[in-house]
């Protein structure tokens, strides 16, 4: 059995892993294992007092390195959550950049020591500083899709004039470039949320929402923030949208579900969402237990 | 474990990875713990841009005269600057509740609607003229406004957003204190989104009542980041919104709607380049013996009441009218007080823990041996405005409470 699906593999079957081949397949374990591992020795460094915070995301590595996989570092644009270590070493953020800010130095690429670690942000990658608040990056990521498309349009927009603001400004756009934004299930019970999805949805925007649903928000069960337990059923009726709701801790389904869900982006059909199934194998930070 | 499974990988194989994973995560973690610290002295870096400072004088540019030499209002010379500069800079796009002439744009083009253009009409003509791809109506949601003009900005874009009440700015308190002002600041200058997000505010409406007739800018002058305006006529309100929308800070512009079509304080429109940089105050009158600190709508109430000190009471009071509340002209009230010896803070907002409560403070500790009575403040009382004008009459500062505060600290 085993030497068929090695044949299998060999000849590129599409089917079988989404058309992630072997190399890819390593390349996310790698991703994967790598995230883990830096969350320990993030843990580990917080019970040597070395570093003053620690939020994790393990079990959520499967879903996040798939949609790192899906999209483009500097071409795209990523408005993250905390627990979006994965995605972010996927798009090329180094454990290195990561640590210098736990520890708070001062060569910190997101911060300059000013945030807690996992606060994700990095220019060069289109990364968008994060803040600790939940939510509050789903309409600056919609706003971030509004403005590619404008920039598109609107070409006398690329021009800088000495001593206003747009002299340090340089614009850039592609034409097709996704805006993913993430949160937890539990943060879609805010308001802004679904100020979010409506104007993606009514504005046909390409923003890729995704929600990392692990059941728990601290220590408040799904079903109390949602109602029915399930954020898919509640949102499958806002128009435009691409949907898919997965296991998100198989990379290969979570990997065709984005590649399509970029597919409907890109294409200017509208925002999509992607509610994937995940399982916070850890505490919610190091401060819960 | 799909990579045994499927025979893509075997145990030494992965036993190989997971080693050099675990090495490279190692390695890292010992480099950084010898990462230099940030240095102490760089703690104000960012809060605002590093390189455009609004307050410079290089930004002001006077008025010039135009063959339109009509007395404009404040709400006209609003409007003449947007258009002037979304001519000039086509990253402008202007959003909010109501902004638009009309959402369906072809009714517009056909000549069947009039075009509302905001409910003060503030925006009047800018769908019209700039089309709707760059002023349109935003949902009913305030932080969704702010939010996704954070985002434009992100990007370069310049937007200039409206809440259409400060009364209802509290949805977007938010975005506005927790992102907004903190972008750049929190991303060490990675990151910033200079917004224009103009409100209309203030009460002195005969009627407005309690939820629209709010001040409130004590709030975001106590946030580090944006930066605060409040003009009280239609010249400053001019050259104040041209300096905000060249900016590199966001701002807070805030238009005092009693004050939008006034008497008090035309000006005939002072063409396209009219600037006047943030932190300078205007002396709206000298005078030898009071200094008297306002802004926004108090100053025609405060002038009438200089007015009086100095025909009934030979009382000459110098009144500043800060036109920006953050940053804010402390030369200028230090040359006053020097000069006058007796202070007045006078503000729309309630008395306690208003703006008022900053610059008392600030005189009593920097200005102490130039002062020959204590610093003494007006304002309205510790409630919000009531809908019945003999109650509103009273909540808020008259010209007759301006008076009797000269009055009492002419004799002490």
């Amino acid at each position: 059995m085993a030497k068929t699906i090695t044949a299998s593999i060999e000849q590129g079957n599409a089917e079988l892993y989404a058309g992630l081949t072997p190399a890819q397949l390593i390349r996310i374990y790698r991703l994967m294992y790598l995230s883990r591992r830096t969350d320990d020795r993030e843990i580990l460094l917080k019970r040597q007092q070395k570093i003053f915070f620690q939020v994790s995301g393990a079990g959520h590595e499967a879903l996040l390195v798939a949609a790192g996989l899906a999209l483009k570092p500097g071409y795209d644009w990523f408005y993250p959550y905390y627990r979006d270590r994965a995605l972010c070493l996927t798009l090329g953020n180094t454990v290195e950049e990561m640590l210098l800010q736990s520890v708070g130095a001062a060569s910190d690429v997101a911060s300059g020591g000013r945030q807690m670690p996992s606060h994700w942000s990095n220019p060069r990658l289109h990364i968008v500083s994060q803040s600790s608040s939940v939510t509050t990056q789903c309409v600056q990521a919609v706003g971030c899709a509004e403005a590619g498309r404008y920039l598109a349009g609107h070409p006398a927009a690329a021009e800088q004039r000495p001593g206003d603001y747009s002299a340090f400004k340089a614009t850039e756009f592609q034409g097709d470039e996704v805006v993913y934004v993430s949160l937890g299930e539990g943060a879609t019970s805010e308001g802004e949320f679904w100020e979010a999805i409506s104007s993606a949805s009514n504005l046909r925007l390409p923003v890729l929402f995704v929600v990392e649903d692990n059941g728990y928000a601290i220590s408040v069960p799904v079903e109390v923030n949602t109602p029915g337990g399930n954020i898919s059923r509640l949102v499958a009726n806002f128009p435009n949208f691409f949907f898919a709701e997965v296991d998100g801790t198989d990379p290969v389904e979570s990997y065709a579900a984005f590649t399509q869900a970029v597919k409907h982006c890109r294409s200017g059909k509208g925002p999509a969402f992607v509610h994937g199934h995940v399982i916070r194998q850890y505490s919610h930070s190091f401060s819960d237990d | 474990m799909r990579l045994l499974r499927d025979g893509i990988l075997d145990p030494a194989a992965i036993n190989r990875l997971e080693q050099e994973v675990d090495e490279e995560v190692r390695s890292a973690a010992e480099r950084v713990l010898r990462a230099a610290l940030p240095e102490v002295g760089s703690i104000q870096r960012h809060v605002y841009s590093e390189d455009l400072d609004p307050t410079s004088e290089k930004l002001a540019t006077p008025a010039v005269q135009t063959p339109d030499a009509q007395e404009r209002t404040m709400a006209d010379l609003i409007n003449a600057c947007m258009k002037d500069e979304m001519q000039r800079d086509a990253r402008i796009v202007v959003f909010g509740q109501d902004v638009a002439d009309t959402s369906h744009d072809q009714e517009l083009r056909q000549g069947l609607v009039k075009g509302k253009g905001g409910v003060f009409k503030l925006t009047s003509g800018l769908q019209r003229e700039f089309g709707a791809d760059r002023v349109y109506n935003a949902r009913l949601a305030e932080a969704d406004i702010v939010g996704r003009a954070i985002g434009m900005a992100t990007r370069g874009l310049k937007p200039v957003v409206e809440v259409q009440f400060f009364d209802y700015i509290w949805p977007a308190m938010h975005q506005l204190r927790n992102e907004l002002s903190l972008l750049r600041w929190r991303s060490n200058g990675g990151y910033s989104a200079p917004v224009v997000v103009r409100v209309a505010i203030g009460g002195y409406l005969t009627g407005g009542s309690v939820y629209h007739s709010q001040c409130g800018e004590s709030i975001f002058t106590h946030t580090p980041g944006i930066r605060v305006v409040f003009p009280s006529n239609a010249l400053d309100a001019n050259g104040l919104l041209r300096t905000a929308i060249r900016c590199d800070d966001p701002v807070l512009f805030f238009e005092h709607k009693r004050l939008y079509r006034e008497t008090y304080g035309r000006a005939a429109y002072p063409g396209a380049s009219f600037a006047i940089p943030f932190g300078k105050a205007n002396l709206v009158r000298p005078g030898k013996d009071m200094t008297l600190i306002t802004y926004g709508a108090v100053v025609p109430r405060a002038l009438r009441a200089a007015q009086q000190a100095s025909s009934e009471l030979g009382l000459e009071v110098d009144l500043l009218d800060l036109r920006t509340l953050s940053p804010y002209d402390w030369e200028a009230i230090a040359i006053s007080v020097k000069k006058t010896g007796r202070v007045i803070v006078a503000h729309e907002d309630m008395l306690s823990w208003g703006y008022g409560a900053e610059i008392v403070a600030r005189i009593a500790d920097e200005l102490f041996e130039y002062l020959d009575a204590p610093v003494k403040r007006v304002a309205a009382m510790d409630t919000f405005v009531a809908y019945q004008p003999i109650l509103e009459d009273a909540i808020l500062p008259q010209p007759d409470d301006l008076f009797r505060a000269m009055a009492e600290l002419g004799k002490y």
